[in-house]
């Protein structure tokens, strides 16, 4: 049971575009829908539906384990970045597409952690309600719901080789971006009440400001723990 | 008999806008009584004893209401005792206690005796007693106080026989039967409870009841509880227990007592 968090992209004016070639044909615009990408996947879906649509039937871009490759079944390819966001987002440098090649592979998404170990869950799942107070003494009046949130806390682990990753996504998310998380790679179904460890939409906690690495091990450096508060984005 | 420990949230309605009516043997000698209740109850088992009481007085003696604990739900169904015949039971407009009370729609033809379907929301029953029950300040600690310049005043809540406030920290133990499959039933009756009894709709206002019945003792002890903020419920795994198996839950509440 290893997780995974995929960083949702809020696709916007600065991240919805960029130019694909294939072979001596015209470089062919695309533009993105304005929408939340919650997965790497669910974007590079998006591009590969418009570049089929509107390039070539044979383009794919397809992510596996956070790498993103464009392809088109043997073809050259080029691609033009025009929104470094979604460049850097998908893994690609400037230099990497401007060439023509068969398949342009990218580095790591900087919105993927996979983890390597299995993470604790002491507290897998909770909840928080905001309240209002009516009047009465001592405060003593009817206290009534406002929202609740929907609360899970784990322990992340985190190996040494995964850190870059780890802390690129944490970076990502006490900026305020929502997250998909993964508890469990091989469960790929929604969370819900019959099925506990399905994936869910996150943020970090309201509270959280900071994130601690706390090493279980000095020497060597091997495993550090995180301490995770993460609340369910309601959908 | 190990120790248990049981909640109950409590009951408002400020305004007469709910409607019970019991129509008792209704195929044979029909009798009717209907009531609006408007008031405050602490837990549901007072609200029932306020039924019971106008059912006898509208038709006649041999009603009783029993809460039924289904210790999977981790929740209490209603038993509704009569003198023998079954009853109907339509609900005014308004659902609020219709909802608190566990049932969904108008009762036809239940038979004495018979356990309602549904669990009441605002209830939490789990197969084992509190770990802990922490007092943890006082809300008026002093009764006087002396002032720079040597002389004192005595202050609010001098009166020993009024009830202070006091915080407590309640650990709720729960997990779902240990020779049964795994589920996490407990966890979600927890979020339906509270939320109950948050929920103006459905009469909550942030108070229960709370028993605990200790190991080889016949009776609970029962608290009239607020709930405290910040209202969270974030159940822990119990050290050293099977996966998924045991619970701890802590609760913020605010209880009042006598200071001494």
């Amino acid at each position: 049971m290893v997780s995974r968090l995929d960083v949702a992209l809020d696709v916007g004016p600065t991240t919805d575009a960029l130019t694909i070639t294939l072979g001596a044909s015209s470089p062919v615009p695309l533009t993105l829908p304005h929408d939340t990408y919650w997965t790497l996947g669910e974007l590079c879906d998006e591009i590969q539906a418009q570049a089929q649509v509107e390039v070539d039937p044979a383009v794919v871009c397809q992510e596996t384990n956070g790498v993103v490759v464009f392809s088109a079944g043997g073809a050259d390819l080029t691609i033009t970045w025009t929104r470094a966001t979604l460049r850097w987002w998908l893994g690609f440098e400037a230099t990497d597409t401007s060439s023509a090649a068969a398949a342009h592979t990218g580095t790591v998404s900087p919105s993927v952690w996979r983890a390597a170990m299995v993470w604790g869950d002491s507290r897998p799942l909770g909840w928080e309600w905001s309240v209002r107070h009516g009047s009465g003494p001592r405060g003593r009046g009817r206290m009534v719901a406002l929202g609740q949130l929907t609360r899970m806390a784990v322990s992340a682990r985190v190996t040494w080789s995964e850190l870059a990753q780890a802390r690129s996504v944490l970076a990502l998310m006490l900026r305020g971006l929502a997250a998909t998380w993964w508890r469990d790679q091989g469960n790929v179904f929604d969370f819900s009440t019959s099925n506990w460890r399905g994936r869910a939409r996150v943020r970090l906690s309201p509270e959280t400001r900071a994130y601690a690495d706390q090493w279980r091990q000095r020497t060597p450096l091997q495993v550090m723990e995180l301490p995770l508060e993460l609340v369910v984005v309601p959908s | 008999m190990a120790a248990v420990t049981w909640l109950q949230g409590g009951h408002l309605i400020p305004t007469a806008i709910d409607v019970i009516e019991l129509t008792y043997d209704p195929v044979g000698t029909p009798a009717v009584s209907s009531w609006s209740p408007v008031g405050r109850w602490d837990s549901a088992e007072e609200l029932l004893a306020d039924w019971m009481a106008v059912l006898e007085a509208d038709i006649g003696p041999g009603f009783s209401a029993e809460l039924v604990e289904d210790l999977d739900a981790h929740a209490a169904s209603l038993k509704i005792t009569t003198p023998g015949q079954p009853y109907n039971i339509a609900w005014g407009l308004h659902t609020g206690l219709r909802d608190y009370l566990g049932e969904t729609a108008a009762v036809s033809g239940r038979a004495s005796e018979a356990v309602w379907p549904g669990t009441l929301p605002a209830t939490f029953y789990c197969r084992y007693g509190t770990p802990d029950f922490v007092r943890s300040s006082t809300g008026v600690p002093r009764t006087h106080r002396v002032r720079l310049d040597g002389s004192s005043e005595v202050l609010h809540a001098a009166d020993v026989a009024e009830a202070l406030e006091v915080d407590l920290g309640l650990t709720l133990r729960f997990g779902p039967d240990p020779a049964g499959a795994v589920d996490y039933q407990g966890h979600y009756q927890l979020e339906r409870c509270i939320s109950a009894m948050l929920d103006p709709d459905r009469g909550g206002f942030g108070v229960c009841s709370l028993w605990h019945q200790g190991a080889h003792q016949s009776s609970g002890d029962r608290w009239v509880l607020r709930l405290a903020e910040p209202v969270v419920v974030h159940p822990e795994r119990v050290l050293g227990s099977r996966p998924d198996r045991l619970w701890d839950v802590r609760l913020s509440v605010i209880g009042e007592v006598c200071p001494w």
